[in-house]
């Protein structure tokens, strides 16, 4: 395949809807005559919307992405695929870890005379199991629904308006990038608070951040039907930790 | 162009003669065509994009006497022209309607189809993940797994052991996909049907 680093970056960019008229006209007239193009094309497509599947987009290319990308019915039927694919391929490497156990288990009590060693062995078994169960609950979420929100200065009294978040999720956890206003000056260190409609607050661990937004994961395990707001605290370089005004607001159905 | 006109099979021979003095050929040359402006509609963001496909396609043979004469170069780059036309005037037509009965609606299907769940595709998934070889299914499974740079040392080391080159599988796992998710919506269709 003829494919380069450039045919890719500009079909990527095409399928994101950044091209010019002129410049996009030029990809299409090619996927047309070119095979090997137009397959290019196929490939790309798939992936971005693993990307975008994955959480691996960032925000300028998610908005686009949602803006341009998935306005066909087509591609969100595309989209669903991706999300079933990938959460099948997790389930797979779960499930092959913790077959892993049980054969080396198997190796210590195949063994006659070792019975302090099975004893141990069980002991041992028991506190990794524990560890284990423990960890598992715990475990960071891998594959993830996304969320772009922007800060509003109306309160959800005032009518501000809400994203929503629909149940079941379809992934481990909801990541989700709250865009930073242009007016505040950045901070060195931000941290973030959600608030349930019930008033309970509880801090959100940051997965990513760049200049222009922050992202936070919430586990789909403790997503709840309700009403959210989002509230952002940043500490500038003299260490004084201030609100951001403005709240980003998010209902999960 | 004649609203009212009608592909006939004498222009559609012509057209295919027009694409390949080989039948067989043209037939596939038309496939690939007819595929690829559907792509091209989608990518602007059509909802009728087999529509609009084959309303070019039915402009091309409505003239192909004269195209098939006069025109010279590759027949793919006459159906872009063709369809950028198309195109304009779907345009035309569809910012009328949103203003006049529809605005807003886009967001709001798209809203709605984003946050639906997998689940019907993950259970046709699994059933279809049976009807591939052991080879593929391995291969296209371990090829989606794994995230950011472990994914991608994966499929380099996944590569390395087929003797390819990693663009070489990329585009294999991208044509079981494909295979997958045709009988993933066959599925789906079975499913809806019952």
């Amino acid at each position: 395949m003829t494919s380069t680093p450039e045919i890719q970056d500009q079909i990527r960019r095409y399928l994101l809807g950044e091209l010019d008229d002129g410049t996009r006209a030029e990809v299409e007239k090619r996927f047309l005559s070119d095979g090997e193009v137009f397959e290019e094309l196929l490939v790309a497509e798939d992936e971005i919307i693993d990307d975008y599947a994955s959480g691996r987009l960032d925000p300028e290319e998610r908005a686009d992405f949602e803006a341009h990308f998935l306005a066909t019915p087509e591609r969100q039927q595309k989209l669903r695929f991706a999300r079933a694919l990938h959460r099948h391929a997790m389930n797979l490497a779960n499930e092959r870890e913790t077959v892993k156990q049980p054969v080396i288990r198997s190796l210590w009590f195949g063994r006659p005379g070792l019975s302090w060693a099975a004893t141990t062995v069980a002991a041992l078994a028991l506190i990794v199991g524990t560890v284990w169960f423990l960890r598992s609950r715990t475990a960071p979420p891998k594959t993830f629904a996304t969320l772009t929100l922007t800060i509003n200065q109306s309160t959800r009294a005032e009518g501000a308006p809400a994203a929503m978040v629909k149940l079941p999720l379809a992934a481990d956890g909801l990541k989700i990038f709250l865009r930073l206003p242009g007016s505040v000056p950045p901070a060195s260190r931000y941290r973030v608070v959600l608030e349930a409609d019930d008033g309970e607050t509880r801090p959100l661990e940051m997965s990513d951040q760049d200049g222009e937004s922050i992202a936070v994961v919430i586990p789909a395990t403790q997503l709840k039907r309700g009403q959210y707001v989002l509230k952002i605290f940043g500490t500038g370089v003299n260490g004084v930790e201030q609100r951001i005004p403005g709240n980003y607001f998010f209902t999960v159905e | 162009m004649n609203k009212e006109w009608a592909l006939t099979q004498d222009a559609f021979d012509r057209l295919l003669d027009w694409l390949n003095a080989d039948r067989n050929r043209a037939g596939i040359r038309y496939e690939e065509i007819r595929s690829r402006l559907i792509k091209v509609f989608i990518g602007r963001g059509c909802m009728a994009a087999e529509d609009l496909a084959d309303e070019t396609i039915n402009r091309v043979a409505a003239r192909i006497g004269d195209v098939a004469r006069d025109y010279e170069g590759d027949p793919a780059s006459y159906f872009y022209g063709v369809c950028q036309n198309v195109h304009f005037e779907y345009v035309r037509k569809k910012d009328v309607l949103d203003t006049r009965d529809f605005p807003g609606s886009n967001s709001v299907t798209l809203r709605t189809n984003l946050s639906d769940d997998c689940e019907p595709e993950y259970q046709c998934l699994e059933r279809c993940l049976g009807h591939l070889s052991n080879k593929n299914r391995d291969l296209v499974l371990r090829y989606y797994q794994g995230e950011k740079q472990a994914k991608i040392d994966e499929r380099k080391l996944q590569a390395l052991e087929l003797g390819i080159a990693v663009n070489a599988l990329r585009i294999r796992a991208y044509r079981i996909r494909i295979q997958l998710e045709r009988c993933v919506l066959d599925c789906l269709k079975r499913d809806g049907a019952k």
